[in-house]
This record gives structure tokens, C-alpha cells and sequence, in this order.
């Protein structure tokens, strides 16, 4: 049987993105670690990884689910560039790596200012091309999970951008680095506007994004409530723009004015969402140990 | 024996810890706390011009440190719950982790012998550890032992039953091994890589040993230091003046002594 979503604190307006109705159906299980979630439109799959079981699963439309890559450096965050490439938070290799339509793999990042970045938590893409990702130092810290060098070298643990294709090679900046342990990350729809999560401050913070790829200083978003199990992980938002992140007890809905619609009280523990179907309406959580799928009311932000 | 203390360095942005002396100067670890716990870092106080350098930064809680006979620096990473290698070109390197296939959990001191085997003390603390909830801590606080064979290293438990062990030392001959938990300090007679039973020789609380070449043991206990015989009996109490004292090691002939409040102090007869 598949169990309704049990929902709890809910204001006025969160009916209309996730009806009480709304069921959450279990599409995979057996995972260490759970996380990188991403749907592919070109081909309806769906993909995620398993950080500690060093796997890239994918499941194509209509169900059975496929190791698409083993090991894999622990691959993190997952998402596909315009033209359909998976790109790659690469946790433990400390890199951002792309898979070319041949098989092969080339490192986008991998240092900055001569110092090898933290590791790679999770990643956008920016509709100009521009890839950003968040660069805590997981891999450098986390039992299970571990780069093969455990040293931090950068002096801060922020927010990357890639500059889109045809600027210069390596031309990676830093435009946030106010951050203790930036995780998700999710650009407004009008892409104005990037949210940040911090899963040691448990925040979410919003900086106004420039035409020339820096950002503005830290607005406070919203500041994650509960003290359940689960912390500010995997981000996502709506085409309205309501904010969809992991914390206490499961998934935060927030809405655009920073104002908590509701938790979504998911089984395990929640690492991160995407949304996806054709519709993109709706969303799939991975948590440590399995895949959920849940339909909700408002589409969420396109990928690829 | 009489002893003039004064500080050195601190007070620093938490509290201070572990010291390990590489021949010319002091390295000791300050411990950072709240969100930024990771970025702990391993100081080096150099006592020729009084100058405090950083070693390494971001260590997330290295507590106690020990030279290797091959030179490298090792630390006991508390909220990775493993005992890093820093290496001496500046990345840092993972040994063995797991025992029985399990996560052990904190370490907090070790020990390392002439045959480069890491002995060390391994505490359940209420800590928030580094990554994912799924590797809880377990019950068991125990005596490890790290050895490595054609640099692939092994992880066993040798001792169990400890009571937030705090500090670990050898004796000179490396037939005895000390350890420091909140019922008092033990000693276990090493048979190869195996212990036997435990002798406690006091019924203090110590935070942290110092083995001396002649045997003695040179321990931190709150705001004072005290000098004990191999056997355990106590020679001299000496007052120290810096406030709660955490660990305690020779640099030269100067007694250098961490404290709780993140000062590196020096004493000198």
C-alpha cells in the first residue's frame, strides 16, 4: 500500500502545492546514501546516486533501475548542462566532472587559485550556461565518504561558478563565500535570485545574482525549524517560486516570501529532491536508504 | 623540584590540546566548537623568538598529536573519528577506520611506539561528529591499536570497558601501557600486540601523561600537575597557575602545558 504523506505545520496555501491526498510511492530501495536526484527530460530517466555504495543509478521511464557508473569518487550532487551532459558534484575526486556524450569524463573544476578545492556537494545550471556548485568539505571530514587527500586548503567553504563555454578555460570563480557548509543551492525562477542552504547554520540564504556572475551580500532567507532528525541538504524550487528543502523531519516547503508553508514528514532521512515527469510536477525525494515519488500542484523548475 | 609557569600563547579560539615537540619547537592543537568546529587548527610555538605560526588549518577537532619514527605527524581527528596522518608536503592521509567493520568513535590521545605502531584511546562523546547519521557510536570505549604492513594498515581492539578514556602513554621499555579515564589510570602489561589485564595504579581523574625516560609519569589533573612513580604512588603535587590544565609534554628541559581555556603555557625549573 502506498501511504499518504503525512504533512504538519501547514499555513494556508500549501494545500494548493501538496494536497493532503498526495501519496508517496517508494520506486527504489537499499541505498547507503541516498542523493543527487535529477530527472532527464530527453529521455524520461531518472537518475541519483548512492554516495557511500559509490554508485550513479539510473532508472529509465516506466521503472527498472540500472548502475550506470561504479565506483564513481562518491559522486554527489548530479544534474544535466543544456545540451544534455550529466555533470557531476564529484565529492570525493574534489572536482566537478562531465560525462561527454562518448562515455568519457572531463574535469571542469578541480582548483582554484592553485589550491584544490573542498568537495563538490551539489550543482546548477544557470540558463546562460554558467554552472554553479556548492564546495563543502564533506569528503574531507565525513567517515565513509572520504577523498584520498583529507586536507582543506581554501580558506573559506563557498559557492563556485563555472563561467559558461567559450570563456576562457578555467575560468572558475568564487562569488559566495560567507558559508560554513553551503549544500543545496537552487536559482528563483527568474534566476534573480540564488538560495543557498547552510547545513551547520541551518539557514537558507539568498544573494542576488549580477550580470557579470558575482552575487550581492547575504539576505536571510529563512531559518529551518524543527528538532527532529534532518538537516538543510538537497534544495529545489518551484516555477512560483516556493522553496522545497530538507530538514528537521523531512521536507520544507517554503514559500516565496521565506514564510514555512509546511514539513512534509517523509520515513528516513531526507538528503534531497528533484523534480521531474513530463510535467515536471512532480517530486522525488532521496533519502539515505530509498526513492520516493510524490506528485505535487505546481511544476518545478525545468532541467536540462 | 620547583617549577616557574608562564604562558606563552593563547588565549586561543577554544580550548587547547594535544602537543607533540618536533625538535625545535612546540606543536599543539586548539579545538574549535559550535558550526565552525571544523576549522580547528595545529599551532607551533617556537621558543627561540616566541613566535606562534599555524602548522595546519581546518583539522575538525584534532586532539592529540604524536610524531611517528617516520616523521609525519599524527593526530587523532575527534569529529572524523579516525587518526589522520599529516604528511609532511601538507595533504593529510587517512589510515584504517573501521574495526569488525564498524565505525569506531572518538579518539582522543595516542601513543606511538619504535616500531611505528599507533596505540590509542577511543571514548562514546556527545559530540556532533562529522557526516551522515548513519554510523551511530557504539557502546564500546576502547585501547586500539594501528599497524601497518607494507603501508596497509590494520585496525584492532585490544582493551574494552574504559570509561571516557582521555590519555594514552608507553613506558619507556614499551612493555607497559598507560591510560588515563575517569576512574582513574591504568596500566597494561603489553605482550606483543596484545594486553593483558589492567592494573589501576591511582584513582584519580588525568587528563594527560607524560612519560618521563625514567619512568615516571608527569600528569595533567585539573589546576595542578602531579609527578607519579611507575608504580602509581605519587611524588610531588605541583600548583599550576594557568587554570585547568589539559595535556602536559617535554620540549627540550621546559614542561609545556595546554589548557582549557586555549593557552599554551611553559614551565621551567
Amino acid at each position: 500500500m502506498t501511504p499518504r504523506v503525512e504533512i504538519d505545520r501547514a499555513a494556508p496555501g500549501l494545500e494548493r502545492l501538496v494536497s493532503r491526498e498526495a501519496q508517496l510511492e517508494r520506486l527504489h530501495q537499499g541505498m547507503s546514501f541516498g542523493e543527487g536526484p535529477v530527472w532527464n527530460r530527453r529521455d524520461g530517466s531518472f537518475w541519483w546516486v548512492d554516495i557511500v555504495g559509490d554508485t550513479i543509478y539510473r532508472r529509465a521511464r516506466g521503472g527498472g533501475t540500472e548502475v550506470f557508473l561504479r565506483p564513481t569518487m562518491h559522486a554527489n550532487g548530479l544534474t544535466f548542462d543544456r545540451d544534455g551532459r550529466l555533470l557531476v558534484a564529484g565529492w570525493a575526486s574534489r572536482s566537478v566532472w562531465r560525462v561527454e556524450p562518448d562515455g568519457s569524463v572531463r574535469t571542469l573544476a578541480s582548483h582554484f587559485d592553485g589550491r584544490r578545492i573542498n568537495s563538490p556537494n551539489d550543482i546548477v545550471v544557470q540558463s546562460n550556461g554558467a554552472v554553479w556548485f556548492t564546495d563543502s568539505p564533506g569528503a574531507l571530514y565525513n567517515p565513509g565518504m572520504e577523498a584520498e587527500d583529507l586536507q582543506q586548503y581554501l580558506d573559506f567553504q563557498g559557492v563556485f561558478r563555472i563561467a559558461p563555454e567559450g570563456t576562457p578555460p578555467g575560468n572558475l570563480s568564487a562569488p559566495i563565500r560567507d558559508t560554513v557548509y553551503p549544500n543545496g543551492l537552487a536559482f528563483t525562477p527568474d534566476e534573480k535570485t540564488l538560495y543557498v542552504n547552510d547545513s551547520r547554520l541551518g539557514e537558507i540564504r539568498a544573494y542576488d545574482t549580477r550580470a557579470d556572475g558575482t552575487c550581492g551580500p547575504m539576505r536571510l532567507f529563512h531559518k529551518l525549524e524543527g528538532s527532529e532528525p534532518g538537516i538543510a541538504d538537497g534544495m529545489k524550487v518551484d516555477r512560483e517560486g516556493n522553496v522545497y528543502c530538507t530538514g528537521p523531519a523531512g521536507v520544507h516547503v517554503i514559500g516565496p516570501d521565506g514564510k514555512l508553508l509546511g514539513r512534509l514528514l517523509v520515513p528516513d532521512h531526507c538528503t534531497n529532491m528533484a523534480f521531474g515527469d513530463d510535467d515536471w510536477r512532480s517530486l522525488y525525494i532521496t533519502t539515505y536508504h530509498a526513492l520516493y515519488r510524490l506528485r505535487v500542484g505546481v511544476p518545478g523548475v525545468e532541467v536540462g | 623540584m620547583a617549577w616557574r609557569f608562564e604562558r606563552v600563547a593563547g588565549p586561543f579560539e577554544g580550548p587547547a590540546a594535544g602537543l607533540a615537540w618536533d625538535g625545535a619547537g612546540m606543536l599543539f592543537s586548539v579545538l574549535s566548537q559550535g558550526p565552525r568546529a571544523g576549522e580547528g587548527r595545529i599551532l607551533r610555538f617556537d621558543p627561540k623568538t616566541g613566535e606562534v605560526t599555524v602548522f595546519r588549518a581546518f583539522t575538525n577537532r584534532t586532539s592529540g598529536l604524536a610524531f611517528g619514527r617516520d616523521g609525519a605527524l599524527y593526530g587523532c581527528q575527534e569529529l572524523s573519528r579516525r587518526i589522520v596522518r599529516f604528511n609532511p608536503e601538507g595533504s593529510a592521509s587517512l589510515l584504517a577506520t573501521l574495526v569488525d567493520g564498524r565505525l569506531h568513535n572518538l579518539p582522543t590521545s595516542l601513543a606511538i611506539d619504535s616500531r611505528g605502531r599507533i596505540w590509542f584511546c577511543d571514548s562514546k562523546r556527545p559530540l556532533r561528529t562529522s557526516g551522515p547519521l548513519i554510523y551511530p557510536q557504539g557502546d564500546l570505549e576502547s585501547i586500539l591499536l594501528l599497524s601497518s604492513n607494507n603501508k596497509i594498515w590494520n585496525l584492532r581492539r585490544l582493551a574494552a570497558g574504559l570509561d571516557t578514556p582521555r590519555a594514552i602513554a608507553l613506558s619507556p621499555d614499551e612493555r607497559s601501557l598507560y591510560v588515563a579515564d575517569r576512574q582513574g589510570l591504568h596500566a597494561f602489561t603489553i605482550r606483543d600486540d596484545t594486553l593483558d589485564a589492567r592494573r589501576r595504579l591511582s584513582e584519580r581523574t588525568l587528563s594527560g601523561l607524560n612519560v618521563q625516560p625514567d619512568g615516571r609519569i608527569i600528569a595533567c589533573a585539573g589546576a595542578s600537575l602531579i609527578n607519579l612513580e611507575a608504580s602509581g604512588a605519587s611524588r610531588e603535587t605541583w600548583p599550576f597557575p594557568g587554570g585547568e590544565s589539559v595535556n602536559c609534554a617535554f620540549g627540550g628541559r621546559d614542561l609545556y602545558v595546554t589548557t582549557t581555556a586555549g593557552e599554551l603555557w611553559r614551565g621551567q625549573s
